[in-house]
């Protein structure tokens, strides 16, 4: 049902007592478009991720006659044909998408004994939409977690936070950072924890190389071959390869009986490709020349400092080096990007690691 | 609104992140404070498809302040003879040592300042009272392998020009 990763955080201590009391536990949760990540302590030092698609599936016990609900790949994977992706555009669209979401959100934290007494710090993407926002409070007020604290910064700086340190050197720090999102291309310059000139873009998506991937695999086996986006997405996830990649083979039954075998040698690699450009585009044409126009000091700063990749289409292997060396040529100056060692996982890490700090200090 | 992630409190992030005693809560939007005009200065920019968008913004955004910043009588070298005494211009003096030493490191600054002496943006007395300063600002950060490039320079012009248009008041 979920993918649980030990991490090894050597700054993540847990059950430290405040005047005798047991501190709540400091967990980061990032409710992401296509995956759920919450970062617990483990009581050894280190963390333990919860990983999730966040999807969930309902059906109806054959004996009981009572709804069940199954999440993330279990629900993806039994039930294709009725599951349901509940943050699809990055916040809850109405009440039914807040609904589902809640529904997902609780499931996830009964199933993995996620504690009630604890500090949330939720890595939340900066999309201009009230009514999103608004959807999306009521889930985190409605969810048990959170009873000693609840915060939420911007995801793009709780994803920057692994990658420039152990532990909160980024809220010390001048920088410019991307997140390459599902659903949204995001940029942020931050002075000392300060967002400046904040830019979201949803034309260029990890969802939309989804969308194109699946329509050059028809291209590419001339017409023979349709696939959905989430099968899309799978092949970009285990295929896409800047640095080593290789042409892959898949079967499709036909739908009057029989298997297609058929080879992706472009489709997967041209879309990613693409999706580069059009994010090198962005960051140099739209939102860099903000930031030269309103922080010129910031502007000069950040570029000579390392440009955070965070997301997950920051997980394809080579895609930092790419990203670099085209933004380099666009700007006509060098540039240095970074990712964190895990860009799926480090928007939940890196709050996990502000709510570490705010009940080390006594905020809740 | 409580979780909208644009209006985080900077105060408490930034004692959390430095383990010092957190302060009242207080929401800012992160938006208020810039330091430069939201004038869209890409939009009055010339067009031209050889720069990259970013360098051209960077320019016209320099060019704009330190127009805005021309009083419109004969400058005369150096612009800055000494610094202005004043609580804004201490506030911009260790911004600009700050920004300065985080680009290149103290010894380049030192340089740096040099150079603006003798090509006359700074008098003697303020050259060596920012060295004064400089002696007082130490940055782990800073980035001592790399130089100070000519836009490192014009962000210093515009401090120059930021700190003699106080020295006018």
């Amino acid at each position: 049902m979920s993918e649980e990763d030990e991490e090894s955080e050597a700054d993540a201590e847990s059950g430290e007592s405040q005047g005798g009391d047991t501190a709540p536990t400091p967990i980061g949760v990032k409710l992401g478009s296509t995956r759920t990540v919450i970062a617990i302590p483990d009581g050894d030092g280190g963390l333990r991720t919860v990983k999730t698609l966040t999807c969930l599936a309902t059906y109806e016990d054959v004996i009981t006659g009572e709804e069940r609900v199954l999440y993330g790949e279990e629900a993806a994977t039994e039930y294709p044909d009725r599951v349901q992706y509940t943050l699809r555009s990055g916040l809850p669209e109405d009440e039914e998408g807040a609904d589902l979401t809640a529904t997902f959100f609780e499931e996830v934290i009964e199933t993995n004994d996620v504690p009630e007494d604890s500090a949330v710090v939720y890595a939340i993407p900066t999309i201009d939409n009230e009514r999103g926002l608004e959807n999306l409070q009521s889930v985190i007020e409605g969810s048990s977690i959170g009873e000693a604290l609840i915060r939420s910064y911007p995801e793009s700086l709780c994803g920057s936070v692994p990658a420039l340190g152990d532990g909160l050197e980024a809220v010390d720090d001048i920088f410019v950072t991307v997140n390459l999102g599902s659903t949204n291309l995001e940029a942020s310059a931050y002075r000392r924890g300060e967002q400046l000139v904040p830019f979201t873009t949803g034309a260029v998506t990890g969802n939309e190389v989804d969308r194109m991937i699946a329509n050059y695999v028809e291209e590419e086996t001339q017409g023979r071959v349709n696939i959905d986006n989430t099968t899309a997405r799978e092949y970009k996830e285990a295929h896409a390869d800047f640095v080593d990649f290789e042409p892959f083979t898949d079967v499709i039954q036909q739908p009057g009986g029989g298997s297609h075998e058929f080879t992706i040698e472009r489709s997967v690699m041209d879309a990613v490709d693409e999706y580069v450009d059009d994010a090198v585009e962005e960051v140099a044409n739209a939102f860099l020349p903000e930031l030269a126009n309103d922080h010129i000091k910031v502007y000069q700063l950040a570029l000579d400092r390392p440009i955070v990749l965070t997301g997950g289409m920051a997980c394809i292997p080579g895609i930092v080096d790419e990203f670099e060396e085209r933004l380099s040529e666009a700007l006509q100056r060098d540039v240095e990007a970074v990712a964190p060692g895990e860009p799926a996982l480090s928007a939940a890490v890196g709050a996990q690691r502000i709510a570490q700090r705010l009940v080390d200090a006594g905020a809740y | 609104m409580a979780i909208d992630p644009r209006n985080y409190d900077v105060a408490e992030l930034r004692a959390a992140g430095s383990g010092e005693p957190l302060p009242s809560r207080r929401v800012t939007d992160a938006a208020d404070e810039v330091d430069g005009s939201t004038t869209d200065a890409t939009a009055a920019a010339e067009p031209d498809p050889d720069r990259p968008a970013a360098a051209v913004a960077f320019e016209t955004s320099i060019a704009r302040d330190l127009a805005a910043l021309d009083h419109g009588t004969d400058a005369e070298r150096p612009y800055l003879p000494a610094l202005p005494a004043s609580l804004p211009a201490e506030a911009l003096i260790f911004e600009w040592l700050e920004f300065l030493t985080l680009q290149a490191g103290h010894e380049s600054v030192c340089d740096a300042l040099d150079f603006y002496r003798r090509v006359g943006w700074i008098g003697s007395d303020a050259a060596d009272a920012l060295e004064l300063y400089l002696s007082g600002i130490g940055d782990p950060r800073a980035d001592e392998a790399t130089g100070l490039d000519p836009d490192d320079h014009r962000v210093s012009l515009h401090y120059v020009a930021r700190l003699a248009s106080l020295s006018r008041r």
